[in-house]
């Protein structure tokens, strides 16, 4: 749990933390319009002008703040790897056993973070195109896959085999279908989604 | 259901040989299409790729918008088939049986999941196209959850919810386990997905506890 520094940018390094109100707004500004373009654009699609236009900056503006799109994309990876474990956390705090409202409020929990961080989780699992950026994200999935996994798993009646595959299906069941809903919105109801993946992780769980 | 301009008003009775030219072209846009985008593939790419003349090309496509959309049109075609096999289910079917379905959905994204999902990020920018891209993957949802619903002891209240939420955990599943090669066995990965399918068919009505 606590080796999640992999892809972690070690804020200390940068001068996040001396930086003053306005240069917060600036930096924050960059992140935002970053995680959008990596969603619309990919990693690799996404040019340092496409994020200075669309925060209204100049280049020197930018290189203020970051040394690059990689490390936009290493500092969005720690925020949301850190919000995925908290998520993780909650649902392994919920009672034993949950009743279905439990478990609905949870997946609205879930989409709620995304509403903030899907845009990047997106971006990331079409991937940056280098491999140590993915296999650094390959393996704080893993992680997350199997932390969830294993909590689903200890309150199955019948517990599958594989906790990282269990969390794997759970998570990708939410992640897309909350892209469809949000993203490339099908005109499907969200509130029907989330009802159908309470159903399923109900189902799941025997409760 | 088609998208946009079809290429109804050409002759489709072509010989052997010209089957063979356009099945290549098709092929190699496919690749050129995944790793470079829609934008970035130029016509003389998908002819360099399979060593044809720019007029072979044009005998058989009038443009690489044209090429795509039959590429589409052919996925399409591909899930739906791959969703009607459902049908050929038993009506309460065994876990075994739903992971062989899986395997045959997961055999169709072996072929065309990586244009599908290339082609939602880099496709061409033509709003027509988005919005029948979207009404044909609302209608594979509503198919499949009908088919789910239909087996369910507690049926939801929106097939396409179902089958929006199913697709999703299927589409994303493979996508890891293919294209990013996570180190997870793809018979566990399946055999937990027919679980899951199973759980939700299976689940008993319950009384609602508040």
């Amino acid at each position: 749990m606590n080796k999640t520094t992999d892809l972690a940018v070690d804020e200390s390094d940068t001068p996040a933390s001396k930086l003053g109100p306005r240069a917060m707004r600036t930096r924050h500004a960059i992140l935002q319009a970053s995680k959008q373009l990596f969603l619309d654009l990919g990693f690799a699609g996404t040019r340092i002008n496409n994020i200075t236009d669309a925060c209204g900056i100049s280049r020197a503006g930018f290189y203020t703040y970051f040394r690059d799109k990689r490390e936009i994309f290493n500092t969005l990876g720690e925020q949301t790897y850190h919000k995925l474990l908290e998520l993780v956390s909650e649902l392994d705090r919920l009672p034993r056993p949950c009743t279905r409202a439990h478990i609905e409020r949870w997946v609205r929990h879930y989409f709620a973070f995304m509403d903030e961080h899907g845009a990047f989780i997106l971006s990331a699992q079409s991937g940056p195109a280098d491999e140590q950026t993915q296999s650094a994200i390959n393996r704080m999935q893993m992680r997350v896959w199997f932390l969830l996994g294993a909590g689903l798993r200890s309150r199955q009646k019948h517990p599958t085999t594989a906790p990282e595959a269990l969390g794997l299906a759970a998570l990708a069941m939410l992640d897309r279908s909350w892209y469809h809903c949000r993203a490339q919105p099908l005109s499907i109801s969200t509130d029907d989604v989330t009802g159908v993946i309470t159903d399923y992780f109900t189902a799941m769980l025997e409760c | 259901m088609s998208v946009g301009p079809n290429s109804g008003d050409k002759r489709v009775n072509y010989g052997p040989r010209a089957a063979r030219t356009r099945a290549a072209i098709l092929d190699a846009a496919r690749e050129l299409f995944l790793d470079h985008g829609y934008a970035g593939t130029q016509v003389a790419h998908i002819t360099r790729a399979c060593g044809i003349s720019r007029a072979g090309f044009y005998t058989y496509f009038r443009d690489k918008h044209e090429v795509f959309l039959l590429l589409a049109d052919k996925s399409y075609r591909a899930v739906l088939e791959v969703v009607g096999r459902w049908h050929t289910l038993p009506h309460s079917c065994t876990p075994g049986e739903i992971a062989g379905w899986v395997r045959a959905y997961f055999d169709f994204l072996d072929v065309h999941g990586a244009f599908i999902f290339a082609s939602i990020q880099s496709g061409p920018d033509d709003a027509r196209l988005v919005a029948s891209s979207r009404r044909r993957q609302a209608r594979v949802a509503y198919q499949l959850g009908a088919h789910l619903r239909e087996r369910q002891a507690r049926p939801a209240r929106t097939p396409e919810a179902l089958g929006l939420a199913t697709m999703a955990m299927l589409d994303r599943c493979w996508q890891a386990h293919h294209a990013q090669r996570v180190p997870i066995e793809a018979d566990d990965v399946i055999e937990t997905i027919a679980g899951l399918i199973s759980g939700i068919l299976t689940a008993k009505p319950l009384v609602q506890s508040k």
